[in-house]
């Protein structure tokens, strides 16, 4: 029982220290709203616009595409990392490996992702 | 062989699912095959069957096959296992052929019916249940089987649903025997509960060891099973649904409420005779239960004016025969007459059945008359029936049977000369109420033109039938006219044997000479009223005290008046005053309580993703303080 | 890694084949019937190559990761089974969506992939990574046709598994930094139950079952009810069969969980009129059921822990078939822009299409545990497990919630035979061959099994041993 104790002053110290942290400031903390609260400090750009901006989902395909064969390739530094001992096996997988994700580049390249250009129909009907 | 068997149930089953799902896309003449090809082959297979049973077994070895086990929980366990030996062998040989022939007339006599594909999807069914039920080597299968011609006989009493009488009859019939029911479903938790098994046969063979001669235990079991075959068999108190159940079609009443399913009862007690040998008591309940059957149904069928009525008395006053022999032990007899009777009282309903359509759906006897030139071979075959049934001696399958039970009851130690007496008063109502009827359809002046007569679909059965109701008796002959044993031998491995077979010969002659005068004497008594003189029986009717016999009669002797004096009546006033029922709560308060908790729980699907991930979030901290406190 | 172990992992392999297969055919000429054919054969196949060389499959661990043992090989050819099932119910649902279809089958094969890796996984890596591809395809599915209400569904979906992920990796991390190695071990169990009770839609972890079985398209939902329930279950059989969860907290929590499951489940499904909602609702209370045959196994060593085993494998089973054969009917009704899952919407069904109303009535029967259906026989044994166990209290709980469970079925069943006052379904007047190719084999499955149960318990009854041979 003294673990569900323990666990219990755990648990309040946590929810204390957030609620007080946000609270405190809360009670005590200045308040003022001037000319200038809201703006850039010191050598901060003026924003221009509002930020909900509507970018082509082209961008973002092409944005996640890269980073998921990113995350793909750090298999492969991770295998010429022991390219030795790997061996003959090694070096067949990770043959396999290349030509999956290079099925899959195909599929995107075929499916036309990387013509940002090209205006197509979303294949989704909203 | 062993599938052999199983294909027997299986068949008959095939056909009702294939009629039930593809009935509507079938032409009617495929569907009639369908219908009475799964019986036929059924049928063709019981043959095959018995020839390996006699050729291989030649000793009447009982096969118990256990194809499968459903469920299994402990010492529980439940199979799927069929158990042949000659008692349902017996059963199984009497639904099929029987079932096949009628399957065949009701070709014909339902062709113009729009229900066609659901009447032989629906028979196909009854036939499956009954062969399960007289299959089963155990008590759940047993009851599945039980339960499930209960259903059809219920489906096809309400067969014509559209007439609300139909389906009250239906509905009648259900619930009568399902008084009955209830008690044998107590019984068979007895069972089960004192034995730790399902399996009939260990049961069987375990009573006796287990269970003192006469102990209450096995007179109360005894009385719960009597209870279900009362009621399945429509002995006294629970006779009334029958003469209701009329009201299905004819090829119905023959098959399920003459032939077959009504001998359930017979099928239950000569299978668990062990316990009943236990229980004298029970015996002696089942023999004054049939005396008492047998004559207030013979009464009852001597005034009745419509002819299926009629025939359902001589049913449930033949079935009281048949628990006569069972109460005084004569299992053979039993099994005997019920199989002449199988098939005579379905060569009497197919008849009548064909009266019936001949006349465009006359069933009133006294409309009918003359028919004995326009439809001769039904006169023929009815007249077989007819004498079978009043058991005409010598000539007739019924006499060697009735004489049987009348012998036993007459010499065996259980029986005494009551209940003698009762038989033979009874023999001399069935001649007579036989007769009246032949007479009344067949003879005299016409009173309803013949709208068409029956096709060879219907008149085929008949005339099988009819060599059957009067050959089959010579498988079995009595001492005194030859000695000739078949039957009684093919049974004796099931039953035990009786004392009185080597007792002297001329008591048995004498009652076979007194059950044929007083036989003969009551057709001479059909006769001189019905025929030679009706003024006589207008005279006698007319009289102020026989006039109210006769209504009493006529009502089944007031039963149906009684029970809703006695039952009806007070339930549904208990039902008045308790309508806002006390055990209910329970339930409504389990009901209430859920749909208050549905109530609760709804606000918690808010469909707010914050609040679902905070609810996960909740459970993960409970988690984790279960695991710090444990 | 040598190749006897290689060919122990050929079923899984060859459901990855056909993606690779499948992945360039859509890319190079768009052919649904075409990729339907190979994704369909190659469940085929990986089922047949089961069925005839499984017995072949002697290595016991295939790898670090993997375990091939009788029971996950088992388990691999049902969710082969199950996913032919989900393919045939998608066809015509598919056929009718104007969008890509292709990719569709892809993500069909890659959960599937992923549940046969939760069955065989024997390694924290394998389980997350199984778990994972199963979640991943299923956003992707949940969406697919991309309607509003898909959409919400799969984003609840996205997020809320996400979040149940990130506790089961905690978990695991808990795991890994006691025993240094990412074998399966009791340490870390509360955050790995997290994750595996939301997968399995547990209570408190049940929110989203409602919502996303009644946005997700219904051939969706039916592979959510079937394939991705049925994976972890398994898994969470195996994990707790390695007997390393000795302390009184599991048994605590799976008590606290499988009896709230059971209440809330029933008691939110009894007034629902939507039927994908009844039957989220009443997946909850299922897997209650099963959550009571797990906390059976605290009293029992590896002798009842078999015989417990095959009935929870059992329960699983018909309840992952009939689900199955449910949905089917469900997505006989839908279209990819219209689901009917109203309860209206099947108002006297019994007079238009009795075919079809008759399946869904068995379906329902076998739900409910009606005897001759094989639902009855998982009730049942349940049943006689807990009076085996002499586990009265939660016995009684279980009878009770079976007794709750029975309205709802049934009030679906009396809606479906009351007369349509004027309302029609609209859709098809004969239902396309491949859903009643499927729906047909579940409707037998579930029959056999509830006539002959022996034939599939004596098998499950051999691979369970397995579980415990070590």
């Amino acid at each position: 029982m003294s673990g569900l104790l323990a666990f219990i002053v755990y648990f309040a110290a946590v929810l204390i220290t957030a609620v007080g942290m946000i609270g405190i400031s809360f009670f005590i903390g200045q308040r003022h709203q001037e000319r200038s609260t809201g703006e850039a400090y010191e050598s901060g750009i003026c924003s221009v616009g509002t930020s909900l901006l509507r970018f082509k989902v082209n961008f973002y395909h092409v944005a996640i595409l890269f980073v998921i064969l990113d995350l793909e390739s750090l298999f492969i530094f991770i295998w010429a990392l022991t390219f030795r001992e790997a061996g003959w096996t090694g070096f067949i997988v990770m043959l396999f490996y290349i030509l999956v994700l290079l099925l899959v580049v195909v599929f995107f390249w075929r499916e036309g992702i990387f013509k940002i250009n090209k205006r197509r129909p979303l294949p989704l009907h909203g | 062989m062993l599938y052999l068997l199983l294909l027997i149930p299986l068949m008959p089953l095939l056909g009702f699912i294939i009629l039930t799902f593809a009935g509507r896309r079938l032409p009617q003449s495929t569907a009639g095959m369908i219908g009475c090809g799964s019986v036929g082959l059924a049928m063709l297979s019981a043959f095959s069957l018995i020839l390996g049973f006699f050729t291989r077994h030649p000793e009447g070895h009982d096969i118990n096959q256990v194809y499968w086990t459903w469920l299994r929980a402990g010492g529980f366990s439940a199979d799927f296992g069929l158990y042949l030996d000659p008692l349902s062998l017996l059963m199984v040989l009497v639904v099929t052929a029987i079932g096949f022939l009628i399957h065949i007339y009701s070709l014909g006599y339902m062709a113009e019916d729009e229900g066609f594909r659901r009447f032989f999807a629906y028979m196909n069914l009854f036939v499956f249940s009954m062969l399960v039920l007289v299959l089963a080597d155990n008590l759940l299968l047993l009851y599945l089987g039980w339960e499930g011609v209960g259903l059809c006989s219920y489906l096809l009493i309400g067969f014509w649903y559209q007439d609300p009488a139909n389906g009250r009859a239906a509905r009648k019939a259900f619930i009568v025997t399902r008084v009955g029911d209830t008690g044998m479903a107590i019984g068979l938790f007895i069972l089960f509960y004192q034995f730790g098994t399902l399996n009939i046969q260990s049961i069987l063979h375990r009573a006796p060891n287990n269970w003192v001669m006469g102990s209450s235990i096995a007179f109360v079991v005894a009385v719960l099973l009597v209870m279900g075959a009362v009621g399945k068999s429509a002995q006294l108190p629970l006779q009334t649904w029958l003469p209701d159940a009329m009201a299905g079609p004819t090829p119905v009443s023959a098959l399920i409420h003459a032939a077959t399913m009504v001998t359930a009862g017979v099928y239950l007690i000569a299978r668990t005779h062990p316990i009943f040998l236990l229980s004298p008591a029970a015996m002696h309940l089942v023999a004054v239960i049939g005396t008492i059957t047998l004559l207030l149904a013979g009464f009852s069928a001597l005034v009745q004016s419509d002819i299926k009525r009629v025939l359902a008395y001589s049913t449930i006053s033949q079935i009281g025969y048949m628990f006569l022999a069972l109460g005084v032990g004569a299992w053979s007899a039993t099994m005997f007459h019920f199989m002449t009777h199988a098939f005579f009282k379905a060569l009497l309903f197919l008849g009548a059945g064909a009266v019936i359509h001949a006349l465009h759906h006359e069933q009133n006897l006294f409309r009918m008359g003359g028919l004995k030139e326009k439809l001769p071979v039904v006169y023929f075959t009815f007249l077989a029936g007819a004498a079978s049934l009043s058991a005409l001696p010598l000539i007739s399958a019924g006499f060697y049977s009735k004489d049987q039970i009348l012998w036993n009851v007459f010499s065996l130690p259980q029986g005494n000369y009551l209940l003698f007496a009762g038989a033979i008063l009874g023999a001399f109502l069935t001649a007579i109420y036989t007769f009246r009827m032949v007479f009344l359809v067949f003879w005299g002046t016409a009173r309803t033109e013949v709208s068409r007569l029956p096709g060879r679909t219907m008149t085929v059965p008949l005339v099988i039938l009819a060599v059957f109701a009067i050959a089959v008796g010579l498988i079995e002959l009595p001492r005194t006219m030859g000695n000739f044993s078949l039957f009684g031998n093919f049974m004796q491995s099931v039953f035990p044997k009786n004392a009185v077979e080597h007792g002297p010969i001329s008591p048995e002659l004498l009652v076979q000479l007194l059950s044929s005068v007083v036989i003969l004497s009551g057709l001479y008594a059909a006769y001189e009223l019905f025929v030679k003189n009706p003024q006589k029986l207008a005279a006698l009717l007319s009289r102020p005290l026989i006039k109210q016999i006769h209504l009493f009669w006529f009502s089944g002797w007031g039963f149906d008046w009684l029970y809703n004096l006695l039952f009806i009546r007070p339930l549904l006033f208990f039902v008045r005053i308790n309508k806002e029922d006390a055990v209910d709560k329970i339930y409504s308060g389990i009901a209430d309580i859920s749909c208050q908790l549905n109530r609760l729980l709804l606000r918690t699907q808010t469909g707010r993703i914050r609040w679902y991930v905070l609810a996960s979030v909740a459970g993960a901290i409970l988690f984790l303080a279960l695991a710090v406190s444990l | 890694m040598n190749t006897s172990e290689l060919f122990s992992l050929i079923p899984l392999m060859m459901v990855g084949g056909g993606i690779l297969i499948l992945i360039p055919v859509a890319a190079w000429k768009r052919n649904f019937q075409l990729a339907f054919a190979i994704s369909t054969t190659t469940i085929i196949f990986d089922l047949a190559f089961i069925f005839i060389k499984g017995s072949c499959i002697k290595v016991d661990r295939a790898s670090m990761l993997f375990k091939t043992d009788a029971c996950a090989l088992f388990f691999i050819g049902f969710f082969a089974f199950l996913a032919l099932g989900v393919l045939l119910i998608s066809y015509e649902y598919l056929k009718n969506f104007p969008g890509n279809k292709e990719e569709f089958l892809i993500l069909i094969l890659l959960g599937t992939l992923g549940g046969m890796v939760l069955a065989a996984s024997n390694h924290f890596a394998s389980f997350f990574l199984g778990l994972e591809i199963l979640s991943v395809s299923l956003y992707g599915l949940i969406a697919y046709f991309g309607r509003q209400p898909h959409l919400e569904a799969g984003v609840k979906y996205l997020i809320l598994a996400s979040a149940s992920s990130a506790f089961l990796l905690f978990g695991v991390a808990l795991n890994y930094a006691q025993c240094g190695r990412l074998i399966f071990s009791g340490y870390g169990l509360p955050l790995i139950f997290v994750g595996l009770f939301f997968k399995l839609a547990l209570v408190p972890f049940h929110l989203w079952t409602a919502d996303v079985y009644e946005g997700a398209p219904a051939p969706v939902t039916a592979f959510i009810a079937s394939i991705s329930k049925g994976a972890v279950g398994v898994f969470l059989l195996r994990y707790i069969a390695q007997g390393s969860m000795n302390s009184q907290l599991v048994w605590i929590t799976i008590a606290i969980v499988a009896i709230a499951s059971m209440f809330v489940g029933n008691a939110c499904a009894l007034l629902q009129n939507n039927i994908k909602r009844i039957l989220a609702y009443s997946s909850i209370a299922h897997i209650g059921y099963m959550m009571v045959i797990i906390y059976l196994f605290k009293n029992y060593g590896d002798v009842g822990g078999i015989r417990l085993s095959s009935i929870m494998f059992f329960y699983l089973i018909i309840y992952t078939l009939t689900n199955l054969g449910t949905f089917g009917i469900i997505t006989a009704y839908s279209r990819w822009n219209q689901e009917m899952a109203s309860l209206d919407d099947y108002r006297g069904l019994y007079w238009k299409q009795p075919v079809s109303a008759m399946f869904f009535t068995i379906f329902l029967f076998s739900l409910a545990g009606m005897p001759l259906t094989a639902g009855f026989v998982g009730k049942f044994l349940i049943f006689s497990a807990g009076i085996w166990s002499q586990c009265w209290w939660l016995l009684l709980i279980l009878v009770v919630n079976s007794v709750v469970g029975l309205y709802y079925y049934l009030r679906i069943i009396l809606t479906m035979s009351q007369e349509a006052e004027g309302r029609l379904v609209p859709l098809p007047v004969r239902l396309p061959v491949p859903l009643l190719i499927s729906l047909g084999l579940m409707l037998s499955a579930i029959l056999y099994l509830g006539i002959r149960p022996d034939s599939l318990l004596h098998w499950i009854q051999y691979f369970s041993q397995s579980l415990y041979s070590r």
